[in-house]
């Protein structure tokens, strides 16, 4: 079996703007990827929002060319085009019938050089994602995340609705685009990847037109405080009625991206619930039949993110269903893997692996975390090694010095007259909060 | 053994050739190689689906799909997952309207196991009552999540219902409640019994193999099986609806929505390839007519679909309006009406035809970039239209479509008498 990485192409433009190439002749298409390295967590305080209207703004496309003019001409290249904010990154990704790819490239390249910011378009902008705020409230799942992480990193950005309010929203004007912009193109503030049936040259003459006006000092390094969590359990209630179903997140301390026990804790993390035969899986689902899915995922930020167990029990099974997995979770955190599952996670990882590797967007993808995230990357490069030379000691010895059951916060969403009493009889609860789920999205931080 | 010939062969788009085998008791077998990475895509498709149920037991088979992965003969419960998640496959099933499939993403090493085990399960597969009780939990949860607490879910049952009524189509292919609870394992045994045979099968196989060991192995494996006599299907008479239908929901929801089902055609039928094309005319993207109008220029919706999937029968043309908070359900529906009137009456301009056939010749050849991808649209186009490259046929047509045709087309299809109509007001609740 293959596993090794496929080794990349990549040039600099004139102005040191890195572009990641990969190529597939298989079929007549390219991507383009374009990651700013300014996002969510960027937006001054009382402004957050201002990524989402600034992607937005982007989208609505440059000086010169409408909204309605620049969606035609998209669609008559035959290509895809979407520009999303994270938390550290505003995403621009597109593909295009490779044909077209130079006239894509040009056409990307003065959207994000010279967005023109009209005030029509950006009140439209600012009133679809206030109401998109606004239907948060249908979203079971969003609820429950949001709920998590404002109670969890309370006083910190992360707990903060880093997408924005209608109140912060309304706040962004057209001038805190153009500031934020001024900082985008005056600096080296992107990283292009371009993948697919290319050319020799990968399009780098297009490329240089079409991005070569960047500026080529670097973007300023920003500092993220760590968070310290409270202690105990704390139970989250967001009350929404007539549930039959309840999403359920069960939340403690996570990683930084770059920590050096990352593949230990990823390959436990997939024994206890990020396989198909986890032992999150084995004993709500295939045991007791509580949820149609359970799982867990260990999360990376800039500063520790958090570790999240996931699942969906009916109402009825709610509180049986937290119990259950809390006692998961904190046999997980204390007595860690055996070797046994070790073994398999193992297995399972390394031979997966070929699917990270099987299209050229996908490799892309992966060498973009590593320029623009800080992924370290010898974790794509020797990702296979670095999980064989795990064992279950080393995996327990990093789930002991990282992971905790002391900080916990448990997040129900469901009917919080039948939930309440249950889940306050939980082992080790300090205390029980209850949000109402329609007051949650529209909140910047959470009453803790 | 004297080697099996291909009963065809094909060419899957420009530059991968395939070839199809039959086997003695009726399994197909399409074979597509493709050494570009050491992956294999491996998929059994059945031709059931939750068409061939009858009033009392629907959902089985959809149960029945999840059954698949519990104990067979030769191997225990969870030994499937386990034996395939250590060898780093991706696992799955789906069922719907027309049929069931089963697939295996694998590293190529790891296929020989996964035959293994699909001939296994297709015919030894251990039905007991408490695997059926659990699963029947599981299926109650899967159903609360996509439609009883899932308001776009709960939507468009109730479309199908409305549309459909008695007709196989009519009922949800994860099934009602009370009949996923009334489930013994007898039902399920003798689904699995009539269903589950080698002349109900197409096993498709894509990715760094090698033809002749492939078709040698399915030999080995699935040439003991016997084909069965499969039960008569309820014929249907197609018959279009004679006015519109509609019904209101009151759903625990900030934002009312509006589904809209017109009747459409069978994939069967060679104007299926137009809808396709239309769809991407009228809601295809930011520039569509109606995407633009009611999402951006009246701002009356969050955001507006239009399409119909590829069944065996006539399916409908779903249009789905997810309103803004403040729009009402019917004011959304007006609006819809009157913007594709214009639309209609305007007509389709050649750069119009350009952009529509773009975007479908973009999101064709995207489909393919993996195994995966490929084997699908393989299995898919075998088992509905009877030729596995077939995705390829429907491309050519929708690119010699013309304006005049598309036009005339949209006016049959977008008849108020043959559609059906939901909206979802807010509950009190709400």
């Amino acid at each position: 079996m293959s596993t090794s990485k496929t080794k990349g192409e990549a040039f600099r433009l004139s102005n040191g703007v890195l572009v990641l190439v990969e190529r597939d002749d298989r079929l007549p298409l390219v991507d383009l990827a374009i990651d700013v390295r300014l996002g969510k967590l960027d937006d001054p305080s009382g402004l957050e929002g201002l990524s989402r209207l600034y992607a937005s703004g982007l989208r609505s496309g440059p000086r010169g060319t409408s909204e309605v003019a620049l969606a035609g001409k998209l669609d008559a290249l035959g290509a895809r085009l979407g520009i999303t904010a994270s938390k550290r990154v505003i995403r621009v990704r597109g593909a295009v019938l490779a044909r077209h790819a130079p006239a894509f490239i040009r056409l990307v390249g003065a959207m994000l050089s010279e967005p023109a910011f009209r005030s029509a378009d950006l009140e439209r902008a600012r009133r679809r994602l206030i109401a998109s705020v606004e239907s948060l409230a249908d979203d079971d799942r969003a609820l429950a995340h949001r709920a998590f992480y404002g109670v969890y990193f309370h006083g910190h950005p992360y707990g903060k609705a880093l997408g924005g309010t209608p109140e912060t929203l309304a706040r962004v004007r057209r001038e805190h685009l153009e500031e934020r912009h001024a900082l985008v193109r005056g600096t080296r503030s992107i990283t292009i990847g371009i993948a697919g049936a290319l050319p020799a040259g990968a399009h780098r003459d297009v490329l240089e037109e079409a991005f070569g006006g960047f500026g080529r000092t670097a973007l300023p390094k920003r500092e993220l405080a760590s968070h310290r969590p409270r202690k105990g359990l704390r139970v989250v209630i967001v009350d929404k009625p007539d549930r039959t179903q309840c999403q359920l997140v069960l939340g403690s301390r996570g990683i930084r991206i770059g920590d050096p026990a990352t593949v230990p804790l990823q390959v436990g993390n997939h024994a206890f619930g990020g396989g198909f035969v986890s032992t999150l899986v084995k004993e709500v689902r295939s045991k007791r039949g509580y949820s149609y899915g359970a799982s867990s995922v260990i999360g990376q930020g800039p500063v520790r993110d958090a570790m999240l167990v996931q699942t969906f029990p009916s109402s009825e099974h709610a509180a049986p269903c937290a119990k259950l997995v809390l006692r998961l979770y904190e046999r997980f955190v204390e007595r860690g893997v055996t070797e046994k599952a070790t073994r398999a996670a193992k297995e399972a990882l390394i031979r997966g692996h070929a699917f990270e590797l099987e299209t050229s967007g996908k490799r892309l993808e992966s060498r973009l975390e590593v320029e623009t995230l800080g992924v370290p990357a010898a974790h794509h490069d020797r990702y296979v090694e670095l999980v064989q030379a795990v064992d279950a000691r080393t995996i327990n010895d990093a789930i002991a010095s990282r992971l905790t059951a002391e900080d916990l916060v448990l997040v129900v969403v469901g009917e919080a007259s039948t939930l309440e009493k249950k889940l306050a009889r939980l082992p080790n609860t300090r205390e029980v909060l209850v949000f109402s789920h329609d007051a949650l999205p529209t909140s910047l931080t959470l009453e803790v | 053994m004297t080697r099996l010939a291909p009963e065809r062969s094909f060419v899957f788009g420009p530059g991968l050739p395939g070839s199809t085998f039959r086997f003695q008791n009726g399994l197909r077998l399409h074979v597509l190689p493709d050494h570009a990475a050491p992956v294999v895509a491996f998929q059994s498709w059945f031709s059931v689906g939750s068409r061939h149920e009858r009033a009392g037991k629907t959902g089985l088979a959809h149960l029945l799909e999840h059954l698949m992965f519990g104990a067979t003969k030769r191997h225990p419960l969870g030994e499937f997952d386990r034996l395939m998640e250590e060898a780093g496959a991706e696992v799955n099933a789906a069922t719907w309207l027309d049929w069931t499939f089963y697939y295996e993403n694998l590293p190529r090493d790891a296929f020989p196991l996964a035959l293994e085990l699909e001939a296994d399960r297709m015919r030894s597969l251990v039905i007991g009552e408490r695997e059926v009780a659990t699963e029947k939990e599981v299926v109650e949860n899967e159903r609360r999540m996509r439609v009883d607490d899932d308001v776009d879910g709960a939507a468009e049952e109730a479309l199908w219902q409305l549309a459909f009524g008695r007709h196989p189509y009519g009922h949800p292919t994860i099934g009602w409640l009370e009949d996923i609870r009334g489930f013994t394992a007898r039902d399920c045994r003798e689904f699995y019994e009539a269903h589950y045979a080698p002349n109900a099968a197409t096993l498709v196989v894509v990715g760094d193999v090698d033809v002749d060991e492939t078709v040698e192995r399915v030999r080995e494996l699935y040439g003991r099986f016997k084909p069965r006599t499969r039960p008569a299907e309820r014929r249907v008479e197609r018959r279009l609806p004679e006015r519109e239908r509609r019904k209101t929901l009151r759903l625990p929801t900030p934002i009312p929505r509006v589904e809209v089902g017109y009747r459409a055609f069978s994939a069967r039928d060679p104007r299926f390839a137009a809808i396709t094309l239309l769809s991407e005319l009228l809601f295809g993207g930011r520039g569509a007519p109606l995407v633009d109008a009611l999402v951006h220029r009246d701002e009356l919706c969050l955001a507006v679909r239009g399409g119909a999937n590829p069944f065996e029968l006539d399916g409908l043309f779903e249009v789905s309006l997810t309103c803004r908070p403040e729009t009402s359900p019917e004011d959304a529906l007006a609006a819809f009406d009157r913007r594709l009137a214009e639309a209609l009456e305007k007509g389709f301009s050649a750069k119009d035809l350009v952009r529509a056939k773009n975007r479908v010749e973009f999101q064709t050849l995207s489909s393919f970039e993996t195994a995966l991808g490929k084997a699908e649209s393989l299995g898919f186009h075998d088992l509905v239209l009877g030729v596995p490259e077939g995705a390829f046929a429907t491309l050519e047509r929708q690119r010699a479509l013309t304006a005049p045709e598309l036009l005339s087309l949209a006016k049959e299809l977008f008849d108020p008498k043959r559609r059906s109509v939901v909206l979802v007001e807010r509950s009190e609740a709400a």
